[in-house]
């Protein structure tokens, strides 16, 4: 594969790094794949997930750009534009412009992960150009399955002990987290995650169904633990049909975190966000290529 | 948020009228590799590549690096080798390789303490990243304080808390003929938590006294 640094937008303000296959393995015809800042985080994304995946598209045969929004990593910050949800869609308009140039792209799939997925999910309902969207803790919305299942927490030992383990190390450290019970310590640490304004749940359920109307190919991967979202039969709640999930991928990793701190937890996104692209928008002109055997460990 | 620092340092530099070349090492960011294939001579050769690429890039005669934590140790490791260095600034310097990993232990214990299905330590993974056990040997190998043929005209370290292994670090330094200075740069006091911390590291105070040091000997030269 060949990677390239990239200055795009009004004044090459923007920069980001673009992933493509060896020309023998490309496919000329595919969607190219965009991803941006997750969280203030530079394009790399959390634990370089993005880099990963990126680069295993490539071995797959799709083409990416991971790039820096305005003001971010290392992107010029717009003069007098908004540093926000518009002016992230102006930036992902930028880069779609940079592909349909520069490699004659026509279609794009945005990848959206925790804050990403704003600006992913507005671009995809907005943009037909967008034929397929992966979110990544994306927006999830508290139904009855949720609480019904909710009462689980309190029931979790790992949640208890988690909670005694920090509660143990802030003593030693005589640190004063305002420490509760497990359920306040974790909405409280949930906090800065979710304090994002959510489409709302009839606007989210009607995106979802006018995207897939559009013919548009949706994967959505969420994690337990502290997360909104507590099992697989969430996402049909939410959308209000059980029908249009069908057509969905959707994937609950109960095992994983917000960041997806471990090596196994990482791979397996990166592998299932590859899986899915292989499937949707054509399969593999090669076989992957293995990845070293730390990597290869299961979760 | 090294990145962000680093950027926000290096444009700090530029107004200086300083040629910047900030890069990744193989394995991390956005340069190749995985993450689990980094070694020392890698990013010590890395470093060399970046050097070179500067000087032919920009005719710049004379190279100063500047490091934070690890990558001011391979800074100054490499500054042993074809790297002829002016300043060498150290910014937070891992001066011993097995503390530094003792110190990486405790933030993953504190990490997986975060995971309700932790913990569950790896031997293979630290702070979120494949660690290969070569990788491991050849760090906790390094010790700053007795590391042959560090060279550079001027020393000028970083620090953000007083350490005695620092002091020891520029004694020794200042034995070999190198000129030294420290900068004390403390966090605010009320820094307790990771968050802060970032912030801290976001703060311009560091930024600043690095971009003084190196303007100042610049003048000063």
């Amino acid at each position: 594969m060949i990677e390239r640094a990239l200055a795009f937008g009004v004044g090459g303000a923007l920069i980001g790094v673009l992933c493509e296959p060896p020309a023998e393995s490309a496919n000329a015809s595919a969607p190219a794949v965009l991803m941006w800042n997750v969280g203030i985080q530079h394009r790399v994304g959390p634990y370089r997930i993005q880099v990963d995946v990126a680069r295993d598209l490539a071995r797959r045969g799709f083409a990416s750009l991971r790039f820096d929004l305005s003001g971010m990593g290392d992107s010029e910050a717009r003069h007098g534009g908004p540093v926000d949800l518009q002016g992230a869609l102006g930036d992902l308009r930028d880069a779609i412009s940079l592909l349909e140039k520069r490699r004659g792209t026509r279609s794009f799939v945005v990848i959206g992960f925790c804050s990403s997925v704003d600006a992913a999910h507005e671009l995809a309902v907005e943009d037909g150009r967008v034929v397929g969207a992966c979110f990544m803790e994306g927006y999830a919305y508290r139904t009855r399955g949720y609480w019904l299942h909710y009462p689980k927490r309190l029931l979790d030992r790992h949640r208890w002990k988690r909670y005694l383990a920090r509660r143990l190390n802030n003593l030693t450290r005589r640190r004063n987290d305002n420490l509760g019970n497990p359920v306040q310590e974790e909405r409280a640490a949930m906090g800065s995650i979710f304090a994002r304004r959510y489409p709302t749940q009839d606007r989210f359920a009607a995106d979802v169904r006018s995207l897939r109307q559009r013919g548009c190919h949706l994967l959505f991967i969420y994690v337990g633990g502290d997360s909104e979202f507590n099992h697989l039969g969430q996402f049909s709640e939410m959308v209000g049909s059980s029908t249009l999930v069908e057509d969905i991928d959707v994937e609950y990793y109960g095992e994983a975190d917000h960041t997806f701190f471990r090596v196994p937890d990482r791979q397996r996104v990166v592998d299932r966000v590859g899986l899915w692209m292989s499937e949707n928008f054509g399969a593999a002109l090669t076989d992957p290529q293995p990845l070293p055997a730390t990597l290869r460990t299961s979760g | 948020m090294a990145h962000w620092a680093f950027r926000r340092l290096s444009g700090l530099l530029a107004r200086e009228g300083f040629h910047v070349l900030r890069f990744d090492w193989s394995g991390t960011g956005d340069s190749w590799g995985h993450t689990s294939e980094g070694t020392v001579p890698i990013w010590l050769d890395d470093l060399a590549a970046a050097a070179r690429e500067l000087k032919d890039v920009t005719g710049a005669s004379a190279i100063s690096l500047v490091g934070r934590r690890f990558g001011a140790t391979l800074a100054a490791l490499a500054s042993a080798g074809t790297i002829e260095v002016d300043t060498l600034v150290l910014w937070d310097p891992v001066v011993s390789g097995r503390a530094y990993f003792g110190e990486l232990e405790d933030i993953d214990r504190r990490e997986n303490t975060r995971l309700l299905r932790g913990p569950r330590l790896r031997p293979d993974e630290l702070v979120g990243f494949p660690v290969a056990p070569e990788l491991r040997r050849s760090v906790e190998e390094i010790d700053l304080r007795r590391a042959a043929g560090v060279r550079a005209r001027r020393i000028a370290l970083v620090a953000d808390q007083h350490r005695n292994e620092y002091r020891e670090l520029l004694e020794v330094a200042h034995g070999t003929g190198i000129s030294t200075s420290y900068d004390h740069v403390p966090e605010d006091p009320s820094v307790t938590n990771a968050g802060q911390r970032e912030a801290a590291l976001l703060s311009a105070r560091s930024l600043t006294a690095i971009t003084g040091r190196l303007v100042g000997e610049a003048q000063r030269d």
